[in-house]
């Protein structure tokens, strides 16, 4: 069953048909999530947000301009945006150094030394994405989920193909540079 | 094996991910520089692409948790049901049941008080 069909079938009231694209997509669209650093319940409320917005304006929906995938994976920038910016106007000190001490915490099991250096290696990417800037990041996170055609990710970032792969390689590099500066 | 071939170009296309046709392959294989790049790239998607979810999962019930949030759709309702659910309508409706119960009561009751006869019936 393509999109497309699920889609007409939930316009047409099925509410199954829903739930199989929510079935579909929900395991990209949490990593995704997680490419901002966002933790489990953060993005668990981003990605039914998510959901939501996509289940009302379905109506509004048009095939012709775009996949259905690439149409989801700009509500959800736009919620981890405006999340971001929400999380950085309350409370412009924290940043993701919190999310690793709760990681740290979660794992923190005496002898478990392998668990732990998880945790570190977890910490130190999620860091080094958490210092690329914002458009950098965006796109570099949407060609590392393996979902997505450069045309998707063009089409989710409103920018040209050539632009897009600039981003990933620049995005590549500075990544790079991070986890060496932390090695 | 072409060392000739721009070595930033083939750089770029590893770096974004773009898929390297046989000659740029075979480039690779042979320029020091490129195959260094496309070995760290390796590397670095592995670990990124690992790593990068950060021990965020899909919570169990998940989908099922999205279609309850969902607002129900709303149920077509008659103008028949509307009427009914009228209060004042269904007021008006107990009352005529009442009035209608006490009427049979009244005349059960004088049927059998007041023998037929006496009213002009026949024996």
């Amino acid at each position: 069953m393509d999109d497309g069909f699920l889609i007409r079938q939930t316009l047409g009231g099925n509410p199954n048909a829903f739930r199989l694209l929510v079935v579909r997509y929900q395991r990209p669209l949490f990593r995704f999530l997680a490419g901002f650093a966002f933790d489990q319940a953060v993005a668990e409320e981003l990605a039914q947000e998510t959901f939501l917005r996509a289940y009302r304006n379905l109506a509004g929906y048009d095939a012709d301009k775009a996949k259905f995938s690439s149409w989801l994976f700009t509500i959800a920038k736009h919620a981890a945006m405006n999340e971001k910016a929400r999380i950085h106007q309350r409370a412009p000190h924290l940043d993701v150094s919190t999310r690793e001490a709760e990681l740290s915490d979660r794992h923190s099991v005496p002898g478990a030394h392998e668990a732990l250096e998880a945790v570190e290696r977890r910490s130190r990417v999620q860091q080094a994405l958490h210092r690329l800037p914002e458009v950098l990041r965006s796109a570099l996170v949407l060609a590392y989920l393996k979902e997505l055609s450069m045309d998707d990710i063009a089409a989710i970032e409103g920018c040209s193909v050539g632009a897009v792969k600039s981003r990933i390689f620049r995005g590549k590099q500075l990544l790079r540079a991070e986890l060496v500066k932390e090695d | 094996m072409d060392l000739s071939m721009s070595c930033n170009a083939i750089q770029e296309r590893i770096v974004v991910g773009d898929a390297l046709d046989d000659a740029s392959q075979a480039h690779v294989l042979a320029c020091a520089s490129c195959g260094s790049l496309a070995a760290e790239c390796v590397a670095l998607d592995s670990l990124v692409a690992g790593e990068m979810d950060g021990g965020i999962t899909v919570p169990d019930g998940f989908a099922d948790r999205v279609m309850a949030s969902l607002a129900p759709e709303p149920v077509a309702v008659s103008r028949f049901d509307t009427l009914i659910g009228r209060r004042w309508v269904q007021l008006a409706l107990a009352q005529v049941g009442v009035a209608v119960a006490i009427a049979n009561l009244l005349r059960f009751v004088f049927s059998m008080l007041v023998p037929a006869s006496s009213l002009g019936g026949m024996r």
